[in-house]
Formats: C-alpha cells, sequence, structure tokens
C-alpha cells in the first residue's frame, strides 16, 4: 500500500543535455523509495530512439559503451504499465486496438527486448488518443490512434473502477526531461479523477500547453508538464 | 551562475556508482511484472506528507543534481558509499545536512522502510528540493 508516491510514465531521455542526470535521479528515486516511487518505459526508452536523439551520444561522451549497454539493459527491464486502484491504467503511449485485450495480457507482455513496430508491446508505447471513433493509422508510423470508445471499451473489458481513485495528476515541473509528474498524493483531490469517479487511462507521449489534456469524456488524460520541453519553452 | 556552469563545475557521477545503481536497478525491475498494480492508501488514513506540497518538488531538482551531484550517503561514515570512498561532494552534502538539522529540519524519509538497499540511504532530495527553492 502507497502511502505516497510518484510515478514517471516514461521518456526520461533524450530532451535537452542533461538526460544522464536527469535518469540517475530518477533511479536514485527509485532506489530510495522502491514502493513509492514508480517508474515505466515510454517510446523513448528504446534503443533507436536513444540513437536518433542524442541519450546514446550523451552516455558514450560523459561515459563509455559498456554504461550505454547497461542503459539499455535497464530500459528494456522497466515495467510497460501501471494500474492505480484498480482504476486508473497509466502507460506512456495509449491503448491497443483490439479493445478485448486484458489486464492479464498487457501483464504477460515479454518486455526485455526491444517493441516490434506493431504489437501489443509498441501500441502502449507509441499510441495516441483520436477525437474520432475507432482505430486510426498513427501520424508517427508507429502504433495507432485510438477513439473514445475504444478507450471506453478497454476501461470496460478490464473493470477499470469500483474502488476510489486516490490519483491526483498534478502539474508539477519536471527534471528537464518529459512526461514528468503523475503525483499519486491523496491529499490532494481537485482535479479530475477523483472528483468524477471515473475510470480512466493516463498517458503522456504528448505535449500539451496546459501540461495536460482531458479526452474521452474524461476517460483518457494526457499528462505532460515539462515546462522547458527541449529547452525551447519557458 | 547558469546552470550549465554550474554543472561543469560540479563534475559527474562517477561511473562506478552509475553501473552501481544500473545494475541494481536491472535486477529489481526484472523481478517486477511487465504491469504494475499500485495502491494508494484513502485520503483519511494519511498521516504524514513525504514530498513537499505540489508542485514545488521537482522545479529545482536539476539543481541539487548540479550542487550535490547526486551523492550517496552511507551510514558508514562520511564519504563512503558501501563501506567505499565516494567522490568529493559527499562531504559538502552532510555538512548540509548537518546544518539542516541544526535548523531544526526533520528529514522527511524516516518512516520510509529502506529494503533491499539496506545499506544506503540517500540524502532526503525532497528536502533539499524545498529549501533551495526558497533559497532562488
Amino acid at each position: 500500500m502507497c502511502v505516497d508516491g510518484l510515478l514517471f510514465p516514461g521518456d526520461f531521455v533524450d530532451r535537452g543535455s542533461f538526460s544522464v542526470e536527469n535518469v540517475m535521479l530518477l533511479f536514485a528515486f527509485k532506489l530510495l523509495y522502491p514502493n513509492h516511487f514508480f517508474m515505466s518505459r515510454g517510446n523513448h526508452e528504446t534503443t533507436n530512439m536513444n540513437r536518433v536523439y542524442g541519450f546514446s551520444g550523451e552516455v558514450k561522451h560523459k561515459y563509455d559503451d559498456k554504461v550505454m549497454a547497461v542503459f539499455t539493459e535497464v530500459f528494456q527491464s522497466l515495467p510497460i504499465a501501471h494500474v492505480i486502484n484498480s482504476r486508473a491504467f497509466v502507460v506512456h503511449g495509449g491503448l491497443p486496438a483490439d479493445t478485448s485485450t486484458t489486464l492479464d495480457a498487457v501483464s504477460r507482455i515479454s518486455r526485455f527486448r526491444e517493441p516490434a513496430d506493431s504489437g501489443l508491446m509498441s501500441d502502449l508505447l507509441w499510441s495516441d488518443p483520436s477525437p474520432f471513433k475507432g482505430v486510426q493509422p498513427s501520424k508517427r508510423g508507429v502504433g495507432i490512434g485510438f477513439g473514445p470508445d475504444v478507450t471506453a471499451g478497454f476501461c470496460k473489458t478490464n473493470g477499470l473502477g469500483g474502488l476510489p481513485c486516490c490519483c491526483h495528476v498534478s502539474l508539477c515541473s519536471d527534471v528537464g526531461a518529459r512526461d514528468v509528474g503523475l503525483l499519486l498524493t491523496p491529499f490532494v483531490t481537485n482535479g479530475f479523477g477523483y472528483g468524477a469517479g471515473a475510470d480512466m487511462v493516463i498517458r503522456s507521449h504528448e505535449v500539451k500547453d496546459e501540461g495536460y489534456l482531458v479526452e474521452h469524456d474524461g476517460k483518457c488524460v494526457t499528462v505532460f508538464s515539462a515546462p522547458n520541453y527541449c529547452d525551447q519553452v519557458r | 551562475m547558469e546552470l550549465k556552469d554550474v554543472f561543469k563545475a560540479q563534475g559527474a557521477l562517477h561511473k562506478k556508482y552509475c553501473l552501481m545503481m544500473l545494475k541494481q536497478l536491472k535486477t529489481y525491475f526484472r523481478e517486477q511484472p511487465s504491469l504494475i498494480h499500485v495502491r494508494c492508501v484513502p485520503l483519511f488514513q494519511l498521516r504524514r506528507i513525504v514530498f513537499p506540497p505540489i508542485s514545488l518538488p521537482f522545479l529545482h531538482l536539476p539543481f541539487i543534481v548540479a550542487l550535490f551531484g547526486l551523492c550517496l550517503v552511507s551510514d558508514h561514515g562520511p564519504g563512503r558509499f558501501q563501506n567505499q570512498r565516494v567522490w568529493r561532494h559527499a562531504r559538502s552534502v552532510l555538512r548540509f545536512a548537518e546544518h539542516l538539522r541544526a535548523c531544526g529540519h526533520a528529514f522527511g524519509n524516516q518512516h520510509v522502510p529502506v529494503q533491499w538497499y539496506a545499506t544506503i540511504r540517500v540524502v532526503n532530495i525532497a528536502m533539499l528540493v524545498s529549501l533551495v527553492s526558497r533559497v532562488r
């Protein structure tokens, strides 16, 4: 049982020049608070993205290839998703196309590898919500765009709901990384979630001007609280 | 001083300790399922807050990293980590921690059981964050 805690739904690196410092600080928190501090994998915790967006180069500059190899192994070991109080499904990207996908299937994902171009693991790390019903091809070329009916179907299939949701989506600032800050501290409930009594999907993956965006009739919340995204926005 | 200059002045986490942390994390995460179930204590059961109020916790963490370099402090004396000597900033963190205690600031993580990481206590960065944010 978590008294209070923090959940970071992925993408800890590849944005800015201090990714190593950022991710190591998060790891230090994880070591200190293993039952209060949670981290899941994002699409940037992958080899290809690290190579293209700079983390690999940063690590090799600050350390060497050996350290980068261990980083890769740690990233491949990160959990894929979290469920808070049997109510909120938290993942980096979004939902898979198949609304019959169960939490058990997510739990059984063989994740100690790089995600494939398609499939459940890839969808969870790459998908985005869409205002249109059904499933659309993703503008990213990986994952899908999932509509409000997909979100509702996933929540219904998995029985998300029933227990009071104590989570609060915080607007706290970041450590330079992206997608930081789903604050589970239950003493604050002045937002969506608790008051709405909604079962929901919480994800990151996209920049939002206000730090978050509620979609799909309140069932899908995007959290993005980096105020200085890519050193471009203050 | 610009943050970049601060980083340059303070140096980086030593490779040995970086690898040590990464390997322990790898072992830990490998034992976890792909889907983690988290249970939060209901509001009425909450007795103590570990982290400072909302919007404070992570506002200045880059500053903390810059100033203190992710210092790990062991129970076996200043500047030591798993009974090995750590890098130069550990002593300054210990002094800062003593200063905090002298000023009456209690460290907020005392009720959190440190389990498999038993021999190590990380300086309560959240408390430092709170204080540094006031300084700034």
